[in-house]
């Protein structure tokens, strides 16, 4: 349940990077446009924006499993800090039999997760970075 | 004997040959020709000025024959051969080589330095990092940016900006230069700077120049001077230019 939660949210996180890219790409049809006047194959653009969405899934993927971990570590810690700030008690004894938040990072889950994002990721910069690389030279600078 | 025929075949061969080129663009309001039954012959070294009434299809024709669009009839030829005959690739490959570009908004790319900005051609086309650099060096000298080299371009001014495109167009030294408007968006001084750079490329290397312009001062410094209205060029006197 808890893995195809997890997906979900990565796959709504690929279409962000899909979004991302597509406005790059509008925001850089002019330079497409001299790249390809001085010569560059649709291939090239194809390959800077599919490395632009990687590098950004890599981020993405590295900061997020970092994040996880360290958050995990410390849920005890913040969840402390919660109670003080707001005077809550998140966990009254009188409602729930455990008074901390159980958590465990399991690396087999972490390693998944980390894969399925970064596939995603790669899968998401594919079409946004061939519509790039179609984009036709003379609209490109015409619309400047 | 047949090798001098040859060689003789290849010097008669103009650098650009087009004949019959048309453009027609569809709008919500219908069909719109904007080049219609266009031909022309541009031989190697040749200056020429396209002039006419805004909006008749100048930058049209120029980005046809920089194949960066496509005709809707009609054929192109660089030295015989029919270049939109060609794949996407080898078009691509035919622009690095053959063809320099200057607009008259220098469309450098921002993120990059001036040296950076004139490498660039050459990094496309997979010459060296160490090469390129060399031959950037010398070109920005050319056209007196030596001590702008390492300035990112939104440092430099307008002038500045406009060399380190001419700089880029010829890096490679390509045989055909093509520019829109070149000095459209500069004051007068700069402007000259900018067409005498040209000048100078087409006098010492025998660069073929074909200039989309409204100065009419440039367009009889160019010489041939062919006027675009209603979608077929003709060749004007000096003079011909519309400001």
């Amino acid at each position: 349940m808890m893995f195809l939660l997890l997906t979900m949210i990565m796959v709504v996180a690929a279409f962000v990077i899909v979004a991302t890219l597509v406005m790059m790409i509008m925001e850089k049809s002019s330079d497409i446009a001299i790249l390809k006047a001085m010569g560059a194959e649709d291939a090239l653009i194809e390959r800077i924006f599919a490395l632009e969405g990687t590098l950004i899934g890599l981020a993405g993927t590295f900061l997020g499993v970092g994040a996880g971990i360290a958050v995990t570590g410390q849920l005890s810690w913040i969840q402390d800090i919660i109670e003080r700030v707001t005077g809550i008690d998140t966990l009254p004894a009188s409602v729930y039999q455990f008074s901390e938040l159980p958590s465990r990072v399991d690396p087999t889950q972490v390693a998944g997760v980390a894969a399925i994002a970064m596939i995603l990721s790669l899968g998401a910069t594919l079409l946004p970075s061939r519509q790039g690389a179609r984009i036709d030279p003379a609209a490109g600078l015409r619309h400047e | 004997m047949s090798e001098d025929v040859s060689l003789q075949a290849v010097r008669e061969t103009p650098l650009v040959e087009i004949r019959g080129l048309a453009r027609s663009f569809e709008t919500g309001g219908g069909r719109v020709d904007v080049l219609s039954g266009l031909d022309l012959d541009i031989a190697e070294g040749d200056r020429v000025a396209i002039v006419g009434q805004s909006g008749v299809g100048k930058s049209t024709f120029l980005h046809i024959l920089g194949t960066l669009d496509h005709p809707t009839a009609g054929v192109v030829r660089f030295r015989g051969d029919d270049v939109f005959a060609r794949s996407r690739e080898s078009l691509s490959d035919l622009r690095g080589r053959f063809l320099g570009f200057v607009f008259q908004f220098h469309h450098l790319l921002p993120e990059f330095t001036a040296i950076e900005n004139v490498m660039m051609p050459g990094l496309i086309q997979g010459l060296s990092q160490d090469e390129m650099r060399t031959r950037a060096e010398t070109m920005l000298g050319d056209v007196g940016l030596s001590h702008r080299i390492e300035h990112a371009v939104g440092k430099l001014s307008g002038g500045e900006r406009q060399r380190v495109a001419v700089a880029r167009a010829l890096v490679l030294d390509p045989p055909l230069i093509l520019a829109d408007e070149p000095t459209g968006n500069l004051d007068p001084a700069t402007g000259d700077q900018v067409a005498e750079l040209l000048f100078e490329m087409n006098r010492t290397r025998g660069t073929t120049l074909v200039v989309v312009t409204h100065s009419k001062r440039m367009a009889d410094q160019l010489g041939r001077i062919l006027v675009l209205n209603e979608g077929r060029l003709q060749e004007g006197e000096a003079g011909s230019a519309v400001v």
